[in-house]
């Protein structure tokens, strides 16, 4: 078994006793697609956050517990090698494109690396193929539709291929057909992925494994087919009742199913 | 919580502008004199336990608009001495100004200055600039995290890149939602 990322005891707390994140330990296979799951305020964005260390901003912030990238240490003295390995998805896409047009905001990654002109303009361009927006390069990103933005920022990770994707709420703000399109480029993708989700059919669909995260605490964890079956454990912790809301299928879907 | 914390907002909204008009109508050749308040301005800020380095640094930021207002000075007869008085005057100003809103909640600062028949748009306009300036520095935050997700080597050219384009595009966004807060001020029937 090669782990992609291991959590060990990981706490944290944006100010002084007010904990976000309590003692989280788990681990993700190499290939595997990990679905992350609470109600609003669990700490699922901030354990994200962690995962590439965005977090901690500051040292002297109150963190303890370690993350693991293929076995690597996260720290200040990797923290170049760790982005380039975990690319981070955020839930609204206009925090993420800062660039004025699509082609310049899926090449900054691959610029930092050093690459030639051409071999930059070729990445930009399979990357927008592989999210379905082949020749966008010269378009505005403001101008472009929730589903759209939220696959360029797609775009612009996987422009220089990290090995792990982390997404936060993907589906977030999208229409039925960008919800679908998404659903489908992502599982697509053959690398390891942490999907933190509120969409239960998403994490049906998409993740094997969960994890359910309520409190800063992870309260539950295992193949996803048995822990959306699970109606008290799922509205005890604010996920409403998936064996209700979600068609049968879904539960019963190969990924929901094939938990290893 | 300090005793200057706890003092009425209106006591000290009162000695800070009769403070600031008091160095408004120093004549312009005796402007050093204003310089003997640092020491008293410094002492409050220790007594209300404000943060050195967060006063002395948020102080700063306003240093380079001082300066370009002072050095207009620069061009009159002894505009050196006048310039330098000018900058004094306004530094210590300044520094008053941010003692009272860091010792003060804005709520009640703006009760005072209600009380004290300030216009009403301008109290609403000082309300909104409190209320989204957090929502701004906050939008600002969520940037920052997301440029540091995909900064990956510690080029600092790219990062000055990147910061001048995500300023640009967070003040483009500050005009839309202020164009979205005024359509929905209009809708429950305001102008």
């Amino acid at each position: 078994m090669t782990l992609a990322l291991s959590v060990q005891g990981l706490s944290f707390e944006f100010a002084p006793s007010i904990p976000v994140l309590r003692s989280l330990s788990f681990a993700v296979e190499v290939g595997q697609c990990l679905a992350v799951i609470g109600p609003n305020g669990a700490g699922k964005s901030t354990l994200l956050m962690h995962l590439n260390g965005i977090l901690p901003e500051h040292p002297r912030a109150g963190a303890s517990g370690s993350v693991r990238v293929h076995g690597r240490l996260v720290g200040p003295s990797e923290i170049g090698w760790v982005r380039r390995q975990v690319g981070v998805l955020f839930q609204d896409a206009d925090d993420q494109l800062f660039c004025p047009t699509v082609g310049e905001d899926v090449a900054y990654g691959p610029e930092q690396l050093g690459y030639s002109r051409a071999e930059i303009e070729q990445r930009v361009g399979r990357a927008l193929e592989s999210v379905g927006l082949a020749g966008f390069e010269r378009r505005v990103p403001q101008r472009l539709s929730g589903g759209e933005k939220k696959r360029v920022c797609l775009a612009g990770l996987l422009a220089y291929e990290p090995s792990i994707l982390v997404l936060d709420e993907p589906s977030a703000g999208l229409d039925p057909r960008g919800r679908r399109e998404l659903i489908e480029i992502l599982a697509r993708l053959p690398i390891t992925r942490v999907i933190a989700s509120h969409d239960l059919a998403l994490v049906a669909e998409l993740c094997p494994q969960t994890l359910v995260l309520d409190g800063g605490v992870l309260v539950a964890s295992g193949p996803s087919k048995d822990l959306l079956r699970d109606d008290a454990l799922m509205s005890a912790h604010g996920l409403g009742c998936p064996s209700r809301d979600l068609p049968a299928h879904l539960l019963l879907s190969p990924a929901a199913s094939d938990g290893p | 919580m300090s005793c200057i914390h706890r003092a009425p907002a209106g006591l000290k909204l009162g000695l800070s502008l009769t403070f600031m008009l008091g160095l408004a109508v120093l004549p312009a050749r005796d402007s050093l004199w204003a310089l003997v308040a640092l020491p008293v301005l410094l002492s409050l800020a220790m007594l209300a336990r404000l943060s050195p380095r967060a006063v002395l640094g948020r102080w700063a930021l306003g240093m380079p608009l001082l300066l370009g207002a002072a050095s207009l000075a620069l061009f009159q007869t002894h505009g050196g001495w006048l310039a330098l008085g000018l900058f004094a005057k306004s530094a210590l100003c300044l520094l008053s100004l941010q003692l009272l809103v860091s010792t003060t909640p804005i709520t009640e600062l703006l009760r005072a200055l209600r009380r004290m028949h300030l216009p009403q748009l301008l109290c609403e306009t000082i309300a909104l600039l409190a209320r989204y300036s957090s929502l701004l520095s906050d939008e600002a935050r969520r940037m920052r995290r997301a440029r540091a997700g995909r900064t990956l080597t510690a080029s600092r050219l790219q990062a000055w890149w990147a910061l001048g384009n995500s300023l640009g595009l967070l003040f483009i966004r500050t005009v839309s939602r202020a164009e979205r807060v005024q359509v929905a001020m209009r809708s429950r029937g305001g102008v």
